[in-house]
């Protein structure tokens, strides 16, 4: 099984060190192959929002950066951990650029879902499982609420976790989570 | 944001500076708003700065003057400082964005946390308290889909201390803005009009009073089938590639399988 961690430089003071610890040391208990990926302010260009990864070179980012090896590596893993500082409730700078790049591993159509919100289909029969680990000193309760609806209420196969300043916590609720490919809807 | 997480902000992630001299505090005769178009587009134009032109032009003759600003221009070629003291100016904020993930695309996000940063940084003995209001459109025929970004720009509102006013929702944006001359579009843009008009009075009426409602989002789509709408959007993205010289199978690569 391979993992691969994707965090953001710009925001590494102590709660990063501990989750950051406690990956490492959860993957290499489980004997899992771990890559770790750290994206630093101005490294990856603002997605443009130009659709040349559904309709001119489709599945890929036309832009030239680290998001290339970032999508290769995040499709051929079996779970990718976000490590996300919490800003506004929503993912900071860096890591939203990693997230809105990933939009070429989706098609561009529409498909209607029962619980009656369009969301575009998935270009691949099976991605891996995706854990959001948010992290901010002071935190407020709305915002963590919010940072959760933002991954979860849109989107299957997306777990979500807190740093609670808890090794222990942590290490529990990973253990509880499905670390396997999984198909269907996005 | 607590004492704490603005510590740590400032110490580790503040890129903007330098401290003081802001002229905020200078006196004026009418409220300034600024309409800040945040779509990272660069080839065509967006729904988004579409909408800040409407914007515009519809307040061109209230009493309150507007100012335009674009985000990925402003990142491109000015000095942010000299952006971001133009903001600490103004009365009001109308931020205006797309949707991208469910919350606000990154240019955005790296605008606005760099913001915070001035913000904090700055020393400023008198704020004056800003009101700030949403605009999200979203290509998904379901307005509902922009909720949690407009909670986004409330959240922004209160690292900056100032009073959120409430968001407007726009569900098939791009088919809002495209076929905004077609009858079918009247009543979308007498809404839009009615929710321009909610902003206009609550700029003008200042602070509001702990006892005042607070503000409802609107959420409006455009009056037009669903299922054709979407239709219509899967065979765009097929003409669009063949344009391209793509067949339509292309379109379904999967360049990353192992």
């Amino acid at each position: 099984m391979k993992a691969l961690l994707l965090s953001d430089a710009e925001f590494k003071n102590d709660g990063y060190n501990e989750v950051t610890s406690v990956l490492y040391s959860f993957f290499e208990g489980k004997n899992i192959k771990l890559d770790h990926i750290e994206t630093a302010t101005n490294e990856l260009a603002y997605c443009t929002g130009c659709f040349g990864c559904w309709i001119k070179k489709p599945g890929e980012c036309v832009m030239q950066d680290k998001i290339a090896q970032i999508n290769q590596m995040s499709m051929n893993s079996d779970v990718v951990v976000y490590i996300v500082p919490i800003v506004f409730g929503q993912f900071s700078a860096n890591m939203k650029n990693v997230i809105d790049r990933w939009l070429p591993n989706m098609l561009p159509f529409f498909e209607l879902r029962k619980d009656g919100m369009t969301m575009h289909p998935p270009r691949y029969s099976d991605y891996p499982s995706h854990i959001m680990i948010g992290y901010a000193k002071g935190l407020s309760d709305q915002d963590e609420q919010l940072f959760t609806d933002i991954n979860k209420k849109h989107r299957k196969n997306v777990e979500v976790l807190f740093w609670k300043d808890s090794k222990e916590k942590l290490y529990k609720e990973l253990g509880s989570l499905s670390l396997s490919r999984k198909g269907g809807e996005l | 944001m607590t004492e704490k997480m603005e510590e740590e902000v400032r110490s580790e992630n503040c890129k903007i500076g330098p401290k003081g001299d802001s002229e905020s505090s200078m006196n004026k005769d009418s409220s300034h708003v600024i309409l800040i178009d945040a779509s990272p587009k660069v080839s065509e134009k967006s729904v988004s700065e579409w909408f800040s032109d409407y914007c515009r032009d519809y307040w061109k003759n209230e009493s309150f003057t507007v100012e335009q600003i674009n985000v990925r221009k402003s990142i491109k070629n000015a000095d942010l400082t000299e952006v971001y003291k133009r903001m600490e100016k103004a009365d009001a904020y109308v931020i205006i964005f797309p949707l991208y993930f469910f919350c606000m695309p990154g240019i955005l996000t790296r605008f606005l946390q760099d913001y915070v940063c001035f913000f904090l940084e700055h020393s400023e003995p008198v704020r004056q308290k800003k009101k700030v209001y949403a605009v999200v459109n979203c290509g998904f025929p379901e307005p509902e889909n922009n909720e949690e970004a407009i909670h986004v720009i409330k959240s922004f509102s209160e690292k900056i201390q100032a009073e959120f006013g409430f968001g407007i929702s726009l569900g098939a944006g791009p088919m809002i803005y495209g076929a905004k001359d077609a009858p079918f579009m009247k009543k979308v843009f007498h809404n839009i009009e009615e929710a321009l008009t909610m902003i206009k009075e609550d700029i003008l009426a200042g602070e509001r009073k702990p006892e005042q409602q607070t503000l409802k989002n609107v959420y409006l789509t455009a009056n037009f089938p669903r299922k054709l709408y979407l239709s219509f959007g899967s065979k765009g993205w097929i003409k669009t590639a063949k344009a391209n010289q793509l067949e339509k199978g292309e379109l379904y690569k999967r360049p990353y399988s192992k």
